[in-house]
């Protein structure tokens, strides 16, 4: 634990934002505040119709209600809910098992990292919604399932991350040192390369969040991501779009300017952490 | 004075990464021979200097005394044990009774550790304290003894917080903590400012005395050489040339290259080089393509025919003067 | 080897970052004479290098000359548009570095690369540019059955000799040399040297050797410059500041080298160390490692001042 915290505070405080960077971070916190009070600021339960079908949006209905006469307002503050609890899990998922793999694969090497190598490249190779779609498919609806099939597609790229930058650590002639003063080889691994290598897994996850949020609202929207009454954007989409013709445009809007909303908001965040990040490591 | 270290007819050969289209058709494996059969034996308490240009193998034969790199053939003994082929636990063992210090100070430490943990680690390590309260206090006293103080401070400083000279010292702090027997020090001095060269280079002397170490100290300044050695040893592509106590050394040098690279030192005294005895042309070759006999022939102005058909060995003609020349040894 | 080629006047070069101002080069005002091989010695944050880069006005972002003159021939080369003053770069003034693939292109063969400088400069037939290419090769002892080799394929020694033939082959009138053998054994330095000085004589080229070596300069060059923390602290004639050096970091820098042809040497190093050049000290900029500090050197900078023909900025020898 003692590696671990001197790591975390030197990480999350005092990075430094660019202009572009708190504008992501702004539109980020909106969606989370939204996730984390949405009992608070939505007055009727997003999974029951409250209302008469299609009505446009009044006082009472701020976004107006969809065809089973649900509250779009609620819906859509829930359907945050539901959207960052699925980023949340997928990428923990993917840490979980594409960092400690690059870490081995790199620092160990051999037979084993070649054959790891290899099977990250095929599911690399896979275009990302057509993977997560077969996966999603396959194993059913529900969150944790969504969660693992957008997880399975980011794997291959924390793995590599990781394993670049543990060949690069590797490499450094710190790590000799530490073999020279007759450290063991878990340690090595756990205080020598790991904490060098680490920004990385920040760097990807900052560039491929937004990623994510799309490919969680595209399974959604082809109805393979969360069952029925749990309030989900993509979902909400697919519901209201052969609507739109007819003119109810409150069906897809607000749950569409809220995915626009959230993945615009990360890419900013991301691309502003990961310029500092960048930066600030290369010459280290 | 007994002796710590023997190293007998030690190689290290590196094979040449070819193309898989070069593997194919090439019919002999080419190696970079770049530490070609070395003897050696250094005494307690001693500090032996093995002077080279780059590409002499110098650097490598101080990574194959460590056991960092193995050896592909010859043998090593550490104050009598055969540690040549040591490996795992055992070999990690050992590493308490052997240190390095590296050149350079920027890449050797472990940025994301603090100068605390990184003296701590190798008290870990070697469970040489049993309470972090003990392992502090040892740690503050290193750091007061290399000269970084207030001790508390530095303790919590990172590595790039310190200079260079600063982040060298901590080097040899970590390489002293553990009290070993030997240390090899890799050019400790070259990266590091002129003006502060010379305390770095008391500081190792008095450590030295302090705690009887035995140094084999690694550079290619003769000059640095001369302050801080009982003797030194020239390397040539991969081979000791001449071995001799520091003041035979210089005085009474007998082998063509060293009496080159004598003649090549800077010395600061205006209009010296007019005074200059033997210079010597071309560069050392490529390890891969040794030349045949003495190696060193293609540059030697004394080169006779022997010269380029057998190889000299070293061999002591003096007391403690070794050398490995025709022109010498019959 | 009297008149006078180049002067720089009261140089100001600073490094600006959002935190902090590094006065790399602070005041610093030197003279070179025709012909002659100046050493400027100085350690990491003496401002060595980046005076050697202001002389061509190649200081990189966020580096910036704010003040100062830099006289070539009565113009002053820092007012020059940037066309003209690529006219001088190359033609008049040449430049060589410690590491030779910063010159080098390792993509182009070298024989190329002396040619398209030369015919940046000068209106002649391609041929004869290859013709000028080849002597100079020769010059420098690189055969010129070798004109057609890319970097990689020549050694260490040979691409230094390479970078020097790129940089004389216009004939410069003066040769900036940043730490050009500072990389290479101490053999093959010894006859680079050799090189620079005879070219040095047979073309009456200034040399400005910039380095580290204090050793170096004494034995090859004319006269020497002694920077500290961006600023001059002595000039004088080899002799003079080997024999009888005035300021004291010079006295102690000669102290702290160590010297082969002594008996026993006791080096005695300095104490402390380099300044940081973000917060460098008030008033002179050695005296927090200086034996002999006055209390005037502690909040006053010393001025340059000129004794029996040699200049010096130290409290110590104010008239």
């Amino acid at each position: 634990m003692n590696t671990f915290r001197p790591i975390l505070t030197k990480l999350v405080p005092r990075i430094p934002l660019t202009t572009i960077g708190i504008a992501g971070l702004l539109m980020v916190l909106l969606v989370i505040s939204m996730a984390i009070f949405a009992d608070f600021l939505t007055p009727y339960d997003p999974t029951k119709s409250v209302g008469l079908s299609l009505q446009p949006p009044s006082l009472q209905y701020p976004f107006g209600t969809n065809k089973v006469g649900q509250d779009m307002w609620s819906r859509t503050v829930h359907g945050a809910r539901t959207m960052l609890i699925v980023v949340a899990l997928s990428t923990v998922i993917s840490i979980v098992i594409g960092v400690p793999l690059g870490l081995i694969s790199g620092y160990v090497g051999g037979l084993l990292d070649r054959v790891l190598t290899m099977v990250m490249d095929a599911i690399y190779a896979f275009p990302s919604l057509i993977l997560a779609i077969a996966i999603a498919a396959a194993l059913g609806p529900g969150i944790i399932n969504t969660a693992i099939s957008i997880a399975v597609v980011y794997v291959p790229t924390y793995f590599r991350m990781v394993r670049g930058q543990t060949l690069n650590v590797k490499s450094q002639l710190y790590v000799e040192a530490a073999v020279a003063i007759g450290a063991k080889q878990t340690s090595i691994l756990l205080k020598y390369i790991f904490p060098n290598v680490i920004f990385v897994v920040i760097a990807v996850f900052t560039l491929s969040v937004a990623d994510v949020v799309l490919t969680e609202a595209a399974l959604s929207f082809f109805g393979l991501s969360v069952p029925a009454p749990t309030p989900d954007w993509g979902f909400d989409l697919r519901a209201g779009h052969p609507y739109l013709v007819s003119g109810y445009w409150w069906l897809v809007t607000f749950p569409g300017l809220m995915i626009i909303i959230l993945a615009v908001g990360f890419t900013l965040l991301g691309e502003s952490i990961s310029e500092y990040l960048g930066l600030r490591e290369v010459k280290v | 004075m007994s002796e710590i270290l023997r190293v007998v007819r030690l190689k290290k050969w590196f094979p040449v990464q070819k193309s898989f289209l070069e593997r194919l058709l090439a019919k002999e494996k080419l190696y970079v021979r770049a530490v070609d059969c070395v003897d050696l034996s250094v005494s307690k308490g001693e500090t032996l200097a093995i002077v080279g240009e780059s590409g002499s193998g110098k650097t490598t034969l101080g990574r194959l005394i460590l056991r960092l790199i193995d050896p592909t053939d010859g043998r090593i003994y550490l104050d009598g044990q055969d540690i040549t082929n040591l490996k795992g636990e055992a070999l990690r063992k050992l590493r308490r009774r052997m240190q390095i210090i590296y050149q350079d100070p920027y890449a050797s430490l472990n940025p994301k550790m603090t100068i605390g943990d990184i003296l701590r680690d190798p008290l870990k390590i070697h469970e040489i304290v049993s309470t972090e309260q003990e392992a502090r206090e040892v740690v503050l006293n290193v750091l007061e003894r290399i000269g970084l103080t207030p001790a508390e401070e530095f303790y919590s400083l990172y590595p790039r917080n310190l200079s260079g000279g600063q982040r060298q010292r901590v080097a040899i702090a970590r390489a002293i903590i553990l009290k070993p027997e030997l240390i090899v020090a890799d050019e400790p001095v070259s990266m590091i400012d002129v003006s502060l060269r010379a305390s770095i280079l008391n500081l190792m002397i008095e450590l030295k005395k302090e705690l009887n170490l035995t140094y084999v100290f690694i550079t290619h300044d003769l000059a640095v050489a001369k302050y801080i050695a009982d003797s030194i040893a020239v390397m040539y592509l991969g081979k000791i040339v001449e071995k001799a106590p520091t003041e035979k050394l210089f005085k009474a040098s007998m082998h063509p290259y060293t009496q080159a690279l004598l003649s090549a030192i800077p010395m600061p005294k205006p209009l010296h080089t007019k005074t200059r005895k033997l210079e010597i042309g071309g560069e050392i070759p490529n390890p891969i393509n040794i030349p045949s006999g003495c190696r060193f022939h293609p540059r030697c102005p004394y080169a006779k025919e022997k010269c380029l058909k057998e190889e000299p060995q070293l061999i002591e003609v003096d007391r403690d003067h070794h050398i490995a020349c025709w022109l010498v040894s019959k | 080897m009297s008149e006078k080629l180049l002067r720089i006047s009261s140089l100001k070069t600073y490094y600006f970052s959002r935190k902090s101002v590094i006065k790399a080069v602070d005041d610093v005002s030197l003279e070179i004479s025709r012909g002659e091989m100046v050493g400027l010695v100085g350690e990491s944050g003496s401002g060595k290098s980046t005076l050697g880069l202001s002389i061509v006005k190649l200081v990189p972002p966020p580096g910036k000359i704010i003040d100062g003159r830099i006289i070539l021939d009565g113009k002053d080369i820092l007012k020059l548009s940037d066309k003209e003053l690529r006219k001088i770069r190359g033609k008049r003034i040449g430049m060589i570095f410690q590491d030779p693939l910063t010159c080098l292109d390792p993509l182009r063969r070298i024989g190329d690369q002396i040619v398209e400088t030369i015919l940046t400069h000068l209106r002649i037939d391609k041929e004869d540019a290859r013709e000028i290419a080849m002597k100079t090769l020769e010059r420098v002892g690189i055969p010129s059955d070798r004109i057609d080799n890319y970097p990689h394929q020549l050694s260490g020694g040979m691409r230094q000799r390479a970078m020097i033939a790129m940089s004389i082959a216009l004939d410069p009138e003066l040769l900036i040399a940043d730490e050009p053998t500072t990389a290479l054994d101490v053999v093959v330095q010894s006859r680079i040297m050799d090189l620079l000085e005879d070219l040095r004589t047979e073309r009456n080229m200034s040399i400005l050797l910039i380095t580290h070596d204090l050793a170096l300069v004494i034995e090859r060059s004319n006269r020497v410059v002694i920077m500290y923390g961006g600023k001059v602290c002595e000039i004088g004639l080899v002799k003079d500041i080997a024999e009888d050096p005035l300021h004291p970091y010079t006295k102690l820098l000669l102290q702290s080298i160590p010297d082969i042809e002594k008996i026993k040497t006791e080096l005695k190093p300095i104490p402390g160390s380099p300044p940081d050049m973000r917060n460098p000290p008030p008033g002179c900029r050695f005296w927090p490692r200086c034996p002999y500090t006055l209390e005037r050197c502690k909040d006053t900078e010393p001025n340059l001042t000129i004794i029996e023909g040699r200049v010096v900025a130290c409290h110590l020898y104010r008239g």
